[in-house]
């Protein structure tokens, strides 16, 4: 009876020590709370105040810009609503430092240069609503698409026109997965970096530029320390907030597509061409120097030259980027379920709470790590990436996990099956679609993951892709750098269509 | 429970089965710390001979710049993994020796070097190159030449400097205007600030929005016109520096405190300024070797101004980070 009560709260505290404890290490060691608090300044606050209001912005507006494309993937299942959902990948794959690369040469177009528009506040928020439109899009698209059909048909027999079932009835019933995707774009507007630092510049700061900039300048730890207990705190309290909001479940789930508007349509072709242009462009400049004007191949085929490679390991930063995300993947897909089976009240907040988390400062924790304990890089680069994927992984699993049938379960139980009999022939052929998503959607982060990677200069011990890139670009190959950008997005999205075929298959079966 | 249990358990042990494995280290291993700009040491296997007379393997670490380096010797002062610094500038150098991670050292070829580069104060690091630092400029772009510090205050979001926080370019340039305009220096940075498009972490972002004419003049060195006739056979930039007030940026490196400091990294700071290596530094680094060593033809294409100015370390070391604040506080705001 106590092991039973006890049991979910061991796998939780398991995951808490797991980030807390080389945190704990490294403050112990390095950080000094009078220096902690000299960071409460006026200064700071600045800092904390824009941080929060251009993610707040730019999550407004990406929310405002996505609803109807959104509304189209809930009333349309073709072509270019699998297309709109696929677009989720963006934000999960695409580098943000390409994301930069492409708005800097937008930016130089002659209109945008009479614009003013890099360097700027709205550089940041476009290029932020860019980034994170499609998780609006999957998230309410997904979430619309569950409301029951017999729900709208009531509406219109009481009366309600078009936006009143919108606005009274649709909105309100989609208002938890809209939160959860603010949520995910608040997160990734206030921690992104290299978007503030490429098309901000210099005038505007975040906490997590601060941290970067601290870390690497002024080396006080307890400083970067102080302004990532800011970030943290306040993202938790902000997740604790969101998830306070009442799911709606629906038991009688039938749902019959709609017709959609012409101007629906188009609206949503031009977000697919917009969000897909910035990607393609990413593509094309594998072959296309935008600077000389001339269309080149032997980029690609130069990044996988032997003379090339002593320089620039390519090869091998593919081989371990491939190694380290389908080892995190499997881990990360695997612990989630565990957790989801030992679910407690303080799950949500102990998991999401990771998503405040500092990528920058994980990074320098776990180089002292290394400094300190000589734990070799690959199992610090498991475990960072460990720590910022199993929010994901939670989200993505834990509606169908959790709302898998009981009977089927009681049912084995009766039969006299052991708990792994269960796992092994009754849940895995079932959840084996998600899962399989599950594990894709990891691979796809870890495989374009840039700051830990950055911060724990895995260039010298274990190069991965997305650092071995930002080597060649900080070093102006430029046309090198486009074209592995490119190999990346072609593996990245062979990844997603293998994975989609798998769980179309797999689904059918079932 | 049993499986938790058994996760947790072969987890720990995974881990502690990685680390035993990460302990093993080879003695005859130098690991050297520096920035990428020095790859060039590996590039053109020009230590190959050291390694092959010292029966030894060089690992080099490379960093985006001697900033970085200085940081990561914070975190291993207490355990150091490198044995030797490489790039260090006079900022940089004062960091890391109030940090207490540099070993006295005078290599026995020390007198080799030209008087004057010896900024390192007692041999805790020893000079490696020196170059000036200079504004360069698109002149089309621009529509005319530059001729003063003053000039500068003219543009208009066209000129991008590096961060002095996290680049040594950024910090010396800092220096040069401090040394340059004493107590006034927080005037000018008030006025250049209209001049300003963007700051950039590193020498290589700031270098790529000039090249590719989203800037129209930067701070760099005053050997790049000598660089852009060796590489692309044109001047494409044309240079500026004070005529009575260039800065000297001085490049050395050093010894790190630790246990055992080993025979072969003291060799290795004696190598680097052996003949071989000080004769590379102009085509590789674009930099003046600190030893008298025949230099290429294409170095009469450095610009050299008749006076440098300069400021003390003990200056230097006292009010580093309060002008660092300071400027932040001008060009941030």
């Amino acid at each position: 009876m106590f092991v039973k009560r006890i049991k979910p709260y061991a796998v939780n505290i398991f995951y808490l020590l797991i980030w807390l404890l080389p945190f704990i290490f490294f403050v112990y060691n390095l950080i000094t709370f009078d220096s902690i608090l000299q960071i409460f300044n006026r200064n700071t606050f600045e800092i904390f105040i824009f941080t929060f209001y251009q993610a707040f912005i730019s999550s407004i507006i990406a929310m405002i810009l996505a609803i109807i494309p959104s509304v189209y993937v809930s009333k349309k299942d073709n072509f270019l609503s699998v297309l709109l959902k696929s677009s989720v990948l963006i934000p999960l794959f695409f580098p943000a430092v390409s994301t930069v690369m492409v708005f800097s040469i937008i930016g130089n177009f002659k209109l945008m240069e009479q614009l003013n528009f890099l360097y700027t506040l709205k550089a940041i928020v476009v290029a932020n609503v860019f980034y994170n439109m499609p998780l609006f899009v999957k998230f309410a698209g997904e979430s619309l698409e569950k409301i029951p059909y017999s729900i709208i048909e009531y509406s219109r027999t009481e009366g309600c026109g078009k936006f009143e079932i919108f606005f009274k009835i649709k909105l309100p019933l989609i208002y938890p997965a809209l939160m959860k995707a603010f949520f995910l774009c608040l997160v990734f507007c206030f921690t992104n970096m290299a978007i503030i630092l490429g098309l901000g510049g210099i005038n505007y700061s975040t906490l997590e530029v601060e941290i970067a900039t601290t870390l690497s300048g002024s080396m006080s730890y307890s400083s970067a320390f102080g302004y990532g207990l800011i970030q943290l705190i306040f993202l938790s309290a902000f997740n604790v907030l969101i998830s306070s909001c009442k799911v709606y479940e629906f038991d009688d789930y039938c749902h019959v597509k709609e017709k959609v508007s012409l101007i629906e349509t188009a609206y949503s072709v031009m977000y697919l061409l917009i969000e897909f242009s910035i990607v393609g462009l990413g593509v094309i400049f594998a072959f296309y120097n935008f600077y000389t004007g001339d269309f080149e191949l032997f980029p690609i085929i130069k990044i996988f030259s032997v003379e090339f490679n002593r320089t620039y390991p390519v090869i091998q930063s593919l081989l371990n980027s491939f190694v380290i995300s389908f080892t995190t993947a499997l881990i990360v897909t695997v612990f989630t379920f565990i957790l989801l089976k030992n679910t407690c009240r303080y799950t949500n907040a102990v998991i999401l709470s990771t998503c405040g988390i500092s990528s920058a400062f994980l990074g320098i924790v776990l180089v002292y790590l290394n400094i300190s304990l000589d734990i070799p890089y690959f199992m610090l680069a498991l475990t960072g990436y460990f720590l910022i994927t199993v929010p994901f992984s939670f989200s993505f699993l834990y509606q169908p996990v959790l709302s898998f049938p009981k009977s089927l379960i009681e049912a084995a139980k009766i039969d006299g099956c052991s708990p792994l009999k269960i796992f092994i022939y009754v849940e895995l052929p079932l959840l084996l679609p998600i899962f399989i998503s599950s594990f894709l959607l990891i691979f796809a982060i870890c495989f374009g993951e840039f700051t830990i990677a950055y911060t724990m200069q895995l260039i010298n011990y274990l190069p991965t892709v997305p650092v071995v890139n930002y080597s060649m670009l900080s070093r102006r190959l430029f046309s090198e750098s486009s074209a592995l950008n490119g190999l990346n997005i072609v593996i990245v999205l062979s990844v997603f269509i293998i994975g989609e075929y798998l769980r179309k298959k797999l689904s059918f079966y079932h | 429970m049993k499986k938790i249990l058994n996760f947790t358990v072969s987890f720990i042990f995974l881990l502690l089965l990685s680390a035993s494995c990460g302990k093993k280290k080879n003695s005859n291993t130098l690991t050297v710390y520096l920035p990428d700009s020095y790859s060039w040491l590996k590039e053109t296997g020009t230590c190959k001979s050291f390694e092959k007379k010292n029966e030894c393997k060089i690992k080099f670490v490379y960093f985006e710049a001697a900033v970085n380096i200085v940081s990561r010797m914070s975190l291993e002062k207490s355990n150091p993994k490198a044995d030797i610094l490489m790039g260090l500038s006079r900022t940089t150098f004062i960091r890391a020796k109030k940090l207490g991670v540099l070993e006295k050292y005078k290599p026995e070829n020390a007198d080799k070097i030209i008087s004057g580069n010896n900024i390192f104060s007692g041999f805790y690091a020893t000079p490696f190159d020196y170059g000036g630092l200079a504004i360069i400029y698109n002149k089309n772009k621009l529509g005319g030449s530059l001729n003063s510090f003053n000039d500068l205050t003219d543009l208009r979001r066209e000129l991008v400097l590096t961060d002095p926080r996290t680049s040594t370019t950024g910090q010396d340039f800092l220096l040069w205007t401090i040394a340059l305009y004493g107590k006034n220096w927080k005037s000018f940075w008030r006025k250049l600030k209209p001049a300003i498009l963007t700051v950039t972490k590193g020498w290589n972002s700031a270098f790529s929005k000039l090249e590719t004419g989203e800037a129209a003049a930067m701070v760099s060195y005053a050997s790049d016109k000598a660089y852009n006739i060796y590489k692309y056979h044109n001047s494409r930039f044309d240079v500026f520096v004070p005529e009575n007030s260039g800065f000297k940026q001085i490049e050395g490196n050093a010894l790190v405190k630790k246990q055992d400091i080993k025979q072969i990294s003291k060799k290795y700071i004696q190598f680097m300024l052996s003949d071989k290596i000080q004769s590379k530094i102009f085509l590789h680094n674009w930099m003046f070797p600190v030893t008298e060593v025949k230099l290429p033809e294409i170095a009469k294409y450095y610009v050299k101004p008749k006076k440098y100015c300069s400021i003390s370390n003990e200056e230097i070391e006292k009010n580093l980070t309060s002008w660092l604040e300071e400027w932040a506080a001008i060009v941030t705001k």
